[in-house]
């Protein structure tokens, strides 16, 4: 038996006179109490026969549906994504890489001197380089780059030790 | 975006993370209009049924890729729509009865349908539940008739019965529900 404030509740829902926010109270409502459940079909049922004159289908057929359901294997996670929030997305990184780019053009004409510069700068301060002039540091390098993934750093330093290969073969 | 359209979003979206449960409010909601709209192109009541359950599990099936670029109930009706398409050319194509082999006979019986559990008596059910609605709309006084009516056959919102009726929204809502209830004692009953 329903109380007199939740089959109020329930005759709000059937017109969309809830929040969507509220949606979540009315799904645990109706899972916690199948008397609530039932009530909701038997409005929506109230609202067809009024329209259309006739009860369409058996009064259980969301029971029958529901059963069918329990055989079918639950979603896991969503693929979905709206279109407003593909929109939102899209344009937040389209911002973000117009300021990064509008940020480097500043940072270059502060510092005075032309990007090819700046590449050689960044180029001369490359670990590389560094570790070519310094055979000590070549050496720790090479003996080191097998256990390199350890720290994290799996990515390049093979990489370092094929270059500086290629450099001693050349 | 209404808020039965914003209702029906956030029950997809729960449906989408795995709430199976959610997915039974979306049933409970279009359950009538959908079987109604498969009447339209399958006559047989009983069939008609048994496609708007195939249009429900298409739909469940089918809700990952649901993208929100429609309406939830705009989505459906397609596939309700196409169900029962496929449903009328599947069926032209169908031998006769006395022509089933073994093999589709077997593939018959497994289909679930709810022709089954359809019979004489809840053919009778559903008739005496029409004209029973119809009585305790019927015996309502006058302004809940009034304000159920407006709302359930002529679609009008709260606001739009609250001006038709001179007044406020709040006994718009209590007059819904007062006859909502009211019929609702007389058909409990029947299917309990």
């Amino acid at each position: 038996m329903l109380d007199e404030n939740t089959s109020k509740r329930l005759s709000l829902f059937v017109d969309g006179q809830v929040e969507s926010s509220e949606a979540r109270q009315y799904l645990r409502l109706i899972e916690a109490n199948p008397d609530a459940a039932r009530a909701l079909s038997r409005y929506y049922l109230i609202g067809e026969v009024l329209r259309s004159g006739r009860v369409p289908c058996r009064v259980d057929f969301a029971e029958r549906v529901h059963e069918r359901l329990d055989r079918e294997p639950a979603m896991i996670g969503s693929t979905r994504k709206s279109p407003r929030m593909t929109r939102q997305h899209w344009l937040t990184g389209a911002m973000a890489a117009s300021l990064a780019v509008a940020a480097l053009l500043v940072w270059n004409s502060l510092q005075g001197f032309a990007p090819s510069d700046w590449v050689t700068q960044l180029d001369a301060a490359l670990p590389l380089a560094q570790a070519q002039s310094d055979p000590q540091l070549q050496t720790y390098l090479m003996v080191h780059s097998e256990t390199s993934h350890v720290a994290g750093s799996e990515a390049w330093m093979p990489y370092m030790r094929v270059l500086s290969y290629g450099k001693e073969h050349r | 975006m209404e808020m039965s359209e914003e209702l029906d979003e956030e029950l997809v979206r729960r449906v989408q993370e795995g709430d199976k449960k959610a997915f039974d409010l979306l049933v409970r909601k279009y359950q009538y209009k959908i079987t109604q709209l498969i009447n339209r192109y399958i006559k047989d009541p009983y069939e008609a049924v048994d496609v708007a359950q195939e249009s429900f599990i298409k739909a469940y099936r089918a809700l990952p890729n649901f993208r929100g670029e429609s309406q939830f109930y705009t989505w459906l009706y397609r596939i309700a729509i196409n169900t029962a398409k496929n449903y009328i050319a599947t069926r032209a194509r169908r031998p006769s009865e006395d022509e089933f082999d073994l093999e589709s006979a077997e593939q018959f019986e497994n289909a679930p349908r709810l022709r089954d559990i359809d019979t004489p008596e809840s053919a009778v059910l559903s008739e005496e539940l029409a004209r029973v609605i119809q009585e305790a709309v019927n015996d309502l006084p006058e302004e809940l008739r009034t304000a159920i009516t407006l709302r359930e056959m002529d679609g009008l919102s709260y606001d739009e019965i609250a001006v038709v009726m001179n007044c406020p929204v709040g006994t718009v809502r209590s007059r819904i529900f007062r006859a909502r209830e009211a019929i609702d004692k007389r058909i409990k009953p029947l299917l309990e």
